[in-house]
């Protein structure tokens, strides 16, 4: 078994005028990132970096021009009536999401660019290491794995995306003063299940969360409904979500401007126009 | 050539009330850097009017961003020109669309100086000389601003000629990566 130490030939690197690209602004994204996680790993890499702003910033003073006097209380002005944006993070803390998958995109991310720097440098290089036949073979397979763990980084990645959206949504939702909670209690059959409706009458938005429900029979699937001036209006169906990241608040689609109670029956798949009300599994007044 | 004088601690500081919501760091901000963000939009849109309009955008834009901006990313000043540079650019992306006539945008540069970019002075060639190291530097101060020649050089420095011609080379490669990169980011 082949030992490799990764060794990224730095010099290289700067003198590739990758470092010049990012400062102008002219690498795409995933470059992008590229350059801040090396300037990250790598001190000298940083410096060069710091070179090149500072150099920047020294033309920017000698460049400097004063501007007309009457900018600056227009300025003032201005920032009255504009609301400093917070960072999101702050905000979402009603469900906890795993985000420390962050180090894991670095870490991955960074590995991928190591191995490819370093396959392509020594492909090129004449001084370097000599690389058997075996050895190559060995990189380009540790290169496939690398890959595909980034690939599967990058969908988590959008998964949390839309996860962030939806709590985002629901955390308004929650954090309105006329939001109700309805508690869905469950009939004889089902004395464990709870659900939790949160409905705003103001706007009609609504959310509900499952706080137990037991897997559906095979053939069977959940459905929420509203009961509206006595009349079932369905909510659309739904399944128990088990992946690890899912939100445990779900958003309810439809707009719900009155209701007298909110009830979950198990039906057909696919659901049924009115409820089997023999299959009743949890019900709650508003 | 205007200094920003002040040292990283009292920015730190500044940075911080102003992500407080504190008005008054923030007005001193623009003191600080405001000349270094006008004369650079200036220097990209090459208009007075639209650069004091695209400077007021640009000090909007950082005080509502200024939670995004953390040291760890860079400094301050760096953050501020990328978005004024930024901002610039758009406007002249928007309204190079709307103008078709080269003529008309030459004739935006009343009272600007044609050869303003490429103007040693300007570029802040001296302060680009400082980074040198100090024999390429001296070599330079000969040729270009006492314009003597290789063989001049040679001689009044008792150098010889080959050194004299390399470390020259040298010097212009690494002002050449430096102009060339001003050039390009302005």
């Amino acid at each position: 078994m082949v030992q490799f130490n990764f060794i990224l030939d730095i010099k290289e690197y700067i003198a590739s005028g990758i470092i010049e690209s990012y400062v102008l602004g002219s690498l795409s994204n995933q470059e992008t990132r590229e350059v801040e996680c090396m300037s990250h790993i790598y001190p000298e890499i940083k410096e060069h970096l710091v070179q090149l702003q500072s150099n920047i910033e020294e033309w920017a003073s000698a460049n400097a021009v004063i501007p007309p006097s009457d900018i600056k209380s227009k300025v003032l002005a201005k920032i009255k009536s504009v609301q400093q944006e917070s960072d999101v993070k702050s905000e979402t803390k009603i469900v906890s999401i795993n985000r420390s998958n962050d180090f894991f995109k670095y870490a991955a991310a960074a590995s991928v660019f190591l191995l490819l720097g370093t396959a392509y440098l020594w492909y090129n290089s004449s001084n370097e290491l000599e690389l058997t036949a075996e050895q190559l073979i060995e990189t380009e397979g540790r290169l496939d794995e690398l890959q595909a763990d980034n690939a599967s980084l990058l969908a988590e990645n959008s998964t949390l995306d839309t996860e962030i959206k939806t709590t985002n949504r629901n955390a308004e939702l929650l954090a309105q003063a006329n939001t109700q909670v309805i508690e869905l209690k469950g009939t004889d059959s089902f004395k464990e299940s709870l659900v939790r409706v949160y409905w705003n009458q103001t706007d009609g938005l609504a959310s509900f969360v499952i706080d137990n429900l037991p897997e559906p029979p095979t053939a069977l699937q959940y459905q929420l409904w509203a009961i509206v001036d006595g009349t079932p209006m369905s909510l659309g169906v739904f399944d128990l979500d088990n992946s690890q990241f899912a939100s445990s608040i779900r958003t309810i689609n439809e707009k719900i401007t009155s209701s007298q109670a909110f009830a979950i029956t198990l039906e057909q798949l696919g659901g049924s126009p009115t409820p089997n009300l023999e299959a009743l599994v949890v019900i709650g007044e508003v | 050539m205007i200094q920003i004088k002040a040292d990283k601690d009292r920015i730190n500081l500044l940075v911080n009330s102003v992500k407080g919501g504190r008005e008054d760091a923030f007005a001193e901000i623009y003191d600080l850097f405001s000349p270094a963000l006008f004369g650079l939009i200036r220097t990209i849109v090459r208009s007075e009017d639209d650069a004091s309009d695209l400077l007021q955008d640009a000090f909007v834009k950082i005080w509502k961003n200024i939670d995004s901006f953390n040291v760890e990313k860079g400094t301050l000043f760096t953050w501020m020109l990328n978005i004024s540079r930024n901002t610039a650019i758009d406007f002249l992306r928007k309204t190079k669309k709307e103008s078709n006539s080269e003529i008309q945008n030459l004739s935006n540069d009343v009272g600007m100086r044609s050869d303003l970019v490429t103007n040693p002075e300007t570029i802040g060639m001296k302060s680009m000389l400082l980074k040198l190291p100090e024999e390429q530097r001296i070599l330079i101060d000969y040729v270009y601003f006492r314009g003597y020649t290789q063989s001049e050089i040679a001689e009044e420095l008792d150098m010889p000629i080959g050194t004299v011609k390399t470390r020259i080379r040298a010097a212009m490669g690494e002002l050449r990566k430096w102009f060339n990169l001003i050039l390009f980011w302005i």
